[in-house]
């Protein structure tokens, strides 16, 4: 009797020793308990459905910023789409008759249904599938990523060429209006390479002068011509009136002076008549010259501004060309994988391995438990600490169990015949376990 | 069968089972023995000895005599050792306890077996009486000595139950009976009698053999009885006159 024991750790080791000595009473049945119920969880285990677990981390990327939820709620979205889940069951053959709608609707979601989407946050997305055949489980996961990849690649292409012809083509009406610009500035230049504006403002100066010189020259020969007349009429008061036949010499060589230089006047006036109108013609021609060039200041303009257009486009052109994928409008989304689609080794959940483990555990406990249970709900008394709270009566001793040399032989040869069942059982059961782990079974 | 041929068999020592001499030697040193059986073959019919191997049995059942010795305050007694149900382990508990103190050279116990059916103290100490304590309740013809048989064991008397079952209840209730353990004790002073009772309340002699002894002992087995059957049977003796309880593992 351990009386110096705590009463709850005395309690402890008398109920111990209770079941453990009922354990032996019932030993045959504690024994086939525990072959029973291991052979019934590896059973359970070796039928039990295995389910298969496949999954990919993508990252969604987008050129204009939108809220990761946003893209996340998108992706969730064109995944499970009848369009992709529908391209994914044509491709892996999960439907039997991809023209019957109806079998395509249910293919579709078959798949639907195991597809199990996580946004992690910040535009990851975690994309799970479960099937009870592994490969199955991989090909789809790795599929529906390809697809979605694929999907979104060509998205974001048609919307880049739809953008990148509209470039081309304004490229092109520009180049047109460059290359007219550019003709009409050089006939222009070819026609009027005669007549600067300085040349002929030059020109005209001199023109000027020498209209000058001939008016200073006229206004000299006219103050001759006036003077040789005075000279002329004083003349003739004395001696005009008797007869113009005997005309005195003196006075006819005066005359034929005067007469010269009237012819020199006349000669004169025609000369500044003429240099007047070179001077006319060369002031409208100074006036041509200046509608000119702002005709040329204005084609300069146009070619320019046409010009800077043009390369302006151009230059768009080839940075679109070079960062298409970027270079995006509208709410296409770019996928990369993040984490690539595992292949599921192991089933999900509890694995064959657990049952096989489980198994003898529980095989061992359960007897255990149920004998624990027997011993404390039966009413028999067990322990002597029982019997000593029940009346005031002394518990004058507490006789131990004794064992006779033949029940000792007898229970010998009982555990020696049990333990050697146990270990048959127990190499039946690794063997069991063992070959169907490695696939044998 | 007579004394005589008891006697004539006490020759063959070479058995355990051998029919004992009858005994009516007035003190302890003249007291006829049988050889003493070994320790070994005590053991084995899980009856305790000085000799035995596993002390922790021997001392339980030297704790117990000291508290009965103590309750007795140290003078002899009859002691009615009873159960609840049959197969409690009684006939064994009682037979060690006869054999306890009859450890104690100074003193002898007599155990008395009152089981009118299932008997087995004559099997436990290998006794194969003639006559017994019904035998010499019936009649006059017995002598007490008649029916005390020696046991192999040193100091320690046997009265077997005999063969006249039929009456039995009668006779324990009889006069003859209360005068026949009140000669027993008062006889000897250093004599320690012990009474093999069949179970408290499947028959009526544990009642009634109680009245007679000093005190009692109820045997309580390992898981065969309920709380309430043992209150039922202290209830039935009697708490004043019931010194303890025993369980027996």
């Amino acid at each position: 009797m351990n009386s110096g024991m705590p009463p709850s750790k005395r309690f402890v080791m008398q109920f111990a020793k209770v079941v453990l000595r009922e354990a032996i009473k019932f030993k045959t049945w504690v024994v086939l308990l525990f072959v029973v119920t291991s052979l019934v969880v590896l059973i359970a285990g070796v039928l039990s459905p295995k389910i298969y677990q496949s999954n990919v981390t993508v990252f969604a990327d987008q050129a204009e910023p939108t809220d990761s939820a946003t893209r996340e709620r998108l992706t969730a979205d064109l995944i499970t789409s009848p369009r992709i889940i529908g391209q994914l069951v044509t491709e892996l053959d999960l439907v039997e008759d991809p023209n019957n709608s109806e079998s395509m609707d249910k293919a579709i979601l078959a798949v639907i249904s195991a597809v199990e989407i996580q946004p992690l946050g910040s535009g990851f997305i975690k994309i799970a599938y479960t099937a009870d055949d592994s490969i199955h489980a991989y090909n789809v996961v790795s599929k529906l990523t390809d697809l979605i990849i694929l999907d979104s690649i060509e998205a974001n292409r048609r919307v880049s060429n739809e953008s990148n012809a509209q470039i081309e083509k304004q490229a092109q009406a520009y180049k047109v209006e460059v290359q007219q610009a550019e003709e009409k500035l050089k006939q222009f230049n070819v026609a009027d390479l005669v007549g600067t504006e300085k040349q002929t403002k030059e020109q005209l100066s001199a023109t000027k002068q020498k209209i000058e010189s001939i008016q200073l020259d006229i206004e000299e020969t006219e103050i001759r011509i006036t003077s040789l007349e005075t000279q002329l009429s004083s003349e003739s008061e004395f001696s005009a009136p008797k007869n113009p036949i005997d005309i005195d010499p003196p006075f006819r060589e005066l005359r034929e002076l005067i007469d010269t230089e009237k012819m020199d006047l006349a000669s004169k006036k025609r000369r500044l008549k003429r240099t007047e109108a070179q001077l006319q013609e060369q002031l409208s021609r100074l006036e041509r010259i200046a509608e000119r060039q702002s005709e040329l200041d204005e084609l300069k303009r146009d070619y320019d501004i046409t010009k800077t257009i043009y390369e302006g486009i151009l230059a768009r052109k080839e940075k679109a060309r070079l960062s298409m994928p970027l270079d995006v409008e509208g709410l296409g989304v770019t996928y990369s994988i993040q984490e690539p689609a595992s292949y599921p080794n192991k089933p999900m959940g509890i694995q064959f391995v657990h049952y096989a483990i489980f198994g003898p555990m529980l095989g061992f406990l359960l007897p255990f438990g149920l004998l624990a249970a027997y011993v404390k709900v039966d009413p028999r008394i067990r322990m002597p600490d029982k019997l000593s709270n029940l009346t005031d009566l002394p518990v004058l001793g507490v006789v131990p169990h004794i064992s006779t040399p033949l029940a000792k032989r007898l229970l010998k040869s009982d555990v020696v015949f049990l333990c050697l069942f146990l270990v048959i059982v127990s190499g039946i059961y690794l063997s069991v376990a063992v070959a169907y782990q490695r696939g044998v079974i | 069968m007579t004394g005589k041929r008891a006697r004539d068999q006490a020759a063959i020592t070479s058995s355990f089972r051998i029919t004992a001499p009858k005994v009516a030697k007035s003190n302890i040193s003249d007291m006829t023995e049988l050889d003493v059986i070994g320790a070994e073959e005590l053991a084995a019919k899980k009856l305790i000895s000085s000799g035995i191997e596993n002390s922790s049995i021997l001392n339980v059942f030297r704790e117990i005599r000291t508290q009965l010795l103590q309750r007795s305050e140290g003078k002899n007694f009859i002691l009615m050792v009873s159960s609840m149900i049959n197969r409690a382990g009684t006939s064994l508990i009682a037979t060690n306890l006869a054999a306890a103190l009859a450890l104690d050279k100074t003193k002898t116990a007599l155990l008395v077996d009152c089981n009118l059916q299932n008997s087995s103290v004559c099997e436990l100490l290998g006794v194969d009486p003639d006559f017994g304590l019904t035998d010499y309740l019936a009649g006059n013809r017995l002598d007490i000595d008649d029916v005390i048989y020696a046991t192999g064991i040193p100091r320690l008397r046997f009265i077997p139950i005999g063969a006249n079952l039929e009456s039995g209840v009668e006779y324990f209730s009889s006069p003859r009976m209360k005068d026949l353990l009140g000669s027993l004790k008062d006889r000897y002073a250093d004599r320690f009698i012990i009474i093999d009772v069949p179970p408290v309340g499947l028959t009526p002699e544990a009642r009634i053999l109680s009245e007679m002894s000093d005190f009692s002992v109820l045997v309580v087995p390992y898981g065969k009885v309920t709380e309430n059957q043992v209150i039922a049977a202290v209830n039935a003796i009697g708490k004043e006159k019931i010194a303890g309880l025993i369980f027996n593992n």
